[in-house]
């Protein structure tokens, strides 16, 4: 059965992967606070952070969001750990399911459910998409993966019954 | 059913020619079941080919079922070869990517036709004790189990002509004669069956009539 | 029952059956998709920010303080805020050189990265009465023209009309926010000359940089409109020679303009043909691949031919197939590119230093599709070589096995 064996090492992988980029990525490769696009600058001086007014707390949304998609990232990143120790399509398609609603999850986290600062802050020209791309791209493919793991366990069936 | 008139097909080798078919004639009437053999070289799968409309012939007529068939437009000889002869080439004939059942029915969907012949696939299939086999792909079965769907599929439009250029080259003897009894169960349908093959393989006890070819001519 | 087989069930059952081949050809049609219409994409985009600078720096010339020319540049292309002024006295008298027939005062100020100011901004105090650059767009938005003391703030500026914001400790109402420009205007706010001295007093107070010692009279810079037949070099001549001890230095907005359009047109070209080079070579790369696998599945085609299968329905076979491949690549790639363009829109026109602008829905889509296109055909001419010589092969394939 090298199609299963093919399936579960590429599902699990991109699993981890973009499981990884959704909790990390917010600290590293496309992080929160880089301040203001360096294009605002007011005479080359280095921002640190957002200018905020003591009413508003603005800068804590992005940490809050980024805060969730750790937690997010971890449980997409353990589900496909989990889908590569696994090798029954039943339990795959669960699987699944869970990365699939998990990455919806992430992408409503980071655009309607806690959101991000106003831009041009880093994590809203940065961020935000970087995220909603992850997300949607990982949703896209669960969704692929449940057709297909849905299709081949009918001929299984079909086949096992004639 | 099938007659062949002065069939003659020369090969350029060089500087030189040589004749593949030197003008070969052979009639075969419905129900008849011919075997030709020959070495290597012979000229006995060019004489398929040509028969079948594969191959243009240099000069010689074909003639299947009182119609002309040599000279004819590509669309016009490929609709007879699906309609009215079972073609069985040499070789490995089975495509990988459809199943058993969809090999068989493939020649009727090829123009169009939305039925496929399944009922008389599987009747086909189980004649052969192979009906388990039918929505396997190509990859799981044997090299017997394949020349069976290979003759199957020929048999499935219930063809004037059937033609099989060494059906049973790469068979052990058992199936060999099971592929050779198919055959001449064909003949005795009405079917003019014309069988190329080198070896004994599978002839004992079939009735049928013996043809030699050497240097591109009937002996 | 085995449900009949058309020719496109066929292919598909090919392609899928075969995934890891279809996978790399369909996977490079989806490059070629995403690098096409990103290439495009980016193009209009710097074409349409280069088209909205020039429809919006109305003045023939600006006169700035010398040495900062780059700086007044920086500010309407690119956003990025200063601060920096003419004394008083120099603006009038700057304002009665030869050749000159409009001119107006503009104010900068750039607002302050602290508690005192909600945003990082590029503040413009224009003249209501002599102004001729900011008002003809802004009565675009205002027919009333600005209420005193209000605000008109930049598309990328976070507010919206009636809103309060801060700026050096004083709240202003948004009476407008703009467009997206592509340019420094969408970082910028925009407000009457008088408020906007009432501005530069606060930021004076709060010890901002580069401050004048105070307020009053004071101008940035002075847009002009040059006398119509003067010649602009003698203007520049007559400011630089007749302010040289002052030191001031005049800016042409056309030749900022046409820099930017003429380096624009360079990245055009340059863009274009390298896109024209990876269409022909990702179209050559494809030939050769779909002549290779056509070759290997010569015994596959041939069976065909002797179940009767016409010449021209292994052509339709081979073309389906390409398309399907194609298809599957130029969508996977057109959807990606688009997503990502859309998505970093605000980071990629902050990162590139040129004009950036979105054009319309309208352009976008058309370059979409126009990319989609262009990729969803190579599949089908890639492969119409080897449809074409299929016939033969098959045929002499399946006569030939064993030989």
């Amino acid at each position: 059965m090298a199609d299963i064996g093919k399936n579960r090492a590429i599902v699990g992988a991109a699993a981890v992967l973009g499981g990884a980029l959704v909790a990390f990525g917010p600290y590293s490769l496309f992080r929160i606070c880089g301040g203001a696009s360096h294009h605002t600058m007011a005479d080359g001086a280095v921002m640190e952070g957002m200018a905020h007014s003591a009413e508003t707390g603005a800068s804590m949304i992005c940490k809050y969001s980024a805060a969730a998609e750790l937690g997010i990232g971890i449980v997409i990143a353990l589900l496909g750990i989990a889908y590569l120790l696994f090798s029954n399509p039943y339990a795959h398609l669960g699987l699944s399911f869970g990365i699939g609603l998990s990455s919806v999850l992430a992408l409503l986290v980071i655009t309607v459910l806690i959101g991000v600062d106003p831009k041009p802050m880093t994590c809203a020209t940065t961020t935000q998409p970087a995220i909603i791309l992850i997300s949607t791209l990982l949703t896209a493919f669960t969704l692929v993966n449940v057709v297909y793991l849905t299709r081949k366990i009918k001929i299984n069936v079909k086949v096992a019954h004639a | 059913m099938l007659n062949v008139q002065n069939l003659t097909k020369r090969y350029k080798r060089g500087d030189s020619s040589f004749a593949a078919l030197d003008d070969v004639s052979l009639t075969l009437g419905g129900g008849e079941f011919a075997v030709i053999s020959g070495h290597s070289g012979s000229g006995k799968s060019t004489l398929l080919n040509i028969i079948a409309g594969l191959l243009p012939a240099d000069s010689g007529v074909v003639e299947l079922d009182g119609k002309v068939i040599t000279g004819l437009a590509d669309n016009e000889i490929s609709r007879i070869r699906n309609g009215q002869i079972g073609f069985i080439p040499q070789g490995h004939s089975v495509l990988a990517n459809l199943t058993v059942l969809e090999n068989i029915c493939l020649p009727r969907w090829l123009y169009g036709n939305a039925d496929g012949g399944g009922d008389y696939a599987l009747s086909l299939l189980d004649g052969m004790g192979a009906a388990n086999l039918a929505h396997q792909y190509p990859a799981q079965l044997s090299g017997g189990e394949l020349r069976r769907v290979s003759v199957a599929r020929a048999l499935l439009g219930k063809p004037k002509l059937i033609i099989a250029d060494e059906p049973t080259s790469d068979l052990d003897a058992g199936n060999a004669a099971a592929v050779m009894g198919l055959f001449a169960a064909a003949a005795k349908g009405g079917a003019a069956v014309l069988v190329v093959a080198h070896s004994e393989a599978g002839l004992d006890g079939v009735d049928c009539r013996r043809l030699q070819m050497s240097g591109g001519s009937l002996v | 029952m085995s449900k009949s087989l058309t020719l496109n069930k066929i292919a598909l059952r090919n392609i899928t059956r075969r995934y890891a081949r279809s996978l790399f050809l369909g996977g490079l049609v989806a490059l070629l998709a995403f690098v096409l219409t990103g290439g495009s994409l980016l193009v209009s985009s710097l074409r349409s920010g280069t088209e909205s600078m020039a429809a919006r720096l109305g003045a023939d010339a600006l006169i700035v303080p010398a040495g900062y020319e780059r700086s007044a540049e920086g500010a309407l292309l690119r956003g990025e805020p200063s601060s920096f002024y003419l004394e008083p006295d120099l603006a009038e008298r700057l304002s009665q050189v030869e050749g000159i027939a409009q001119v107006s005062p503009q104010l900068f100020i750039a607002s302050m990265n602290s508690e005192h100011c909600d945003a990082i901004v590029q503040f413009i105090g224009f003249d209501p009465d002599t102004d001729f650059v900011v008002k003809p767009w802004l009565s675009q938005l205002l027919s009333g023209g600005l209420p005193k003391g209000q605000i008109v703030i930049g598309s990328r500026i976070d507010g919206k009309p009636g809103q309060e914001l801060n700026f050096f400790g004083r709240k202003y109402t948004v009476a407008a926010k703009l467009e997206e420009t592509g340019m420094g205007f969408d970082t910028s706010v925009f407000t009457d000359l008088e408020t906007s001295r009432i501005a530069l007093a606060d930021y004076i107070s709060f010890g901002g940089e580069n401050a004048p010692p105070d307020a009053d009279g004071v101008a940035s810079v002075l847009t002009v409109n040059i006398r119509q037949g003067y010649d602009s070099n003698q203007f520049s001549r007559n400011v630089n020679y007749g302010f040289r001890k002052e030191g001031v230095g005049v800016v042409f907005p056309k030749t900022m303009i046409s820099n930017v359009s003429g380096n624009l047109a360079s990245l055009i070209g340059v863009t274009v043909a390298l896109m024209v080079l990876l269409w022909v070579l990702a179209a050559g790369v494809l030939t050769v691949l779909f002549s290779v696998t056509v070759n290997e599945r010569k015994r596959e085609f041939g069976v065909y031919r002797a179940l009767g299968a016409p010449q021209r329905y292994l052509s339709r076979l081979i073309l389906t197939e390409s398309l399907a491949v194609s298809a599957a690549g130029a969508v996977i790639g057109t959807a990606l590119i688009t997503l990502v363009y859309f998505l970093f829109s605000d980071l990629i026109g902050l990162s590139i230093d040129a004009p950036y602008l979105r054009p319309a829905g309208g352009v976008t889509a058309l370059v979409i599709t126009g990319g989609f296109a262009l990729s969803l055909v190579i599949g089908p001419l890639a492969a119409a070589y080897s449809a074409g010589k299929i016939g033969r092969i098959a045929t002499y394939a399946i006569m030939r096995e064993g030989e």
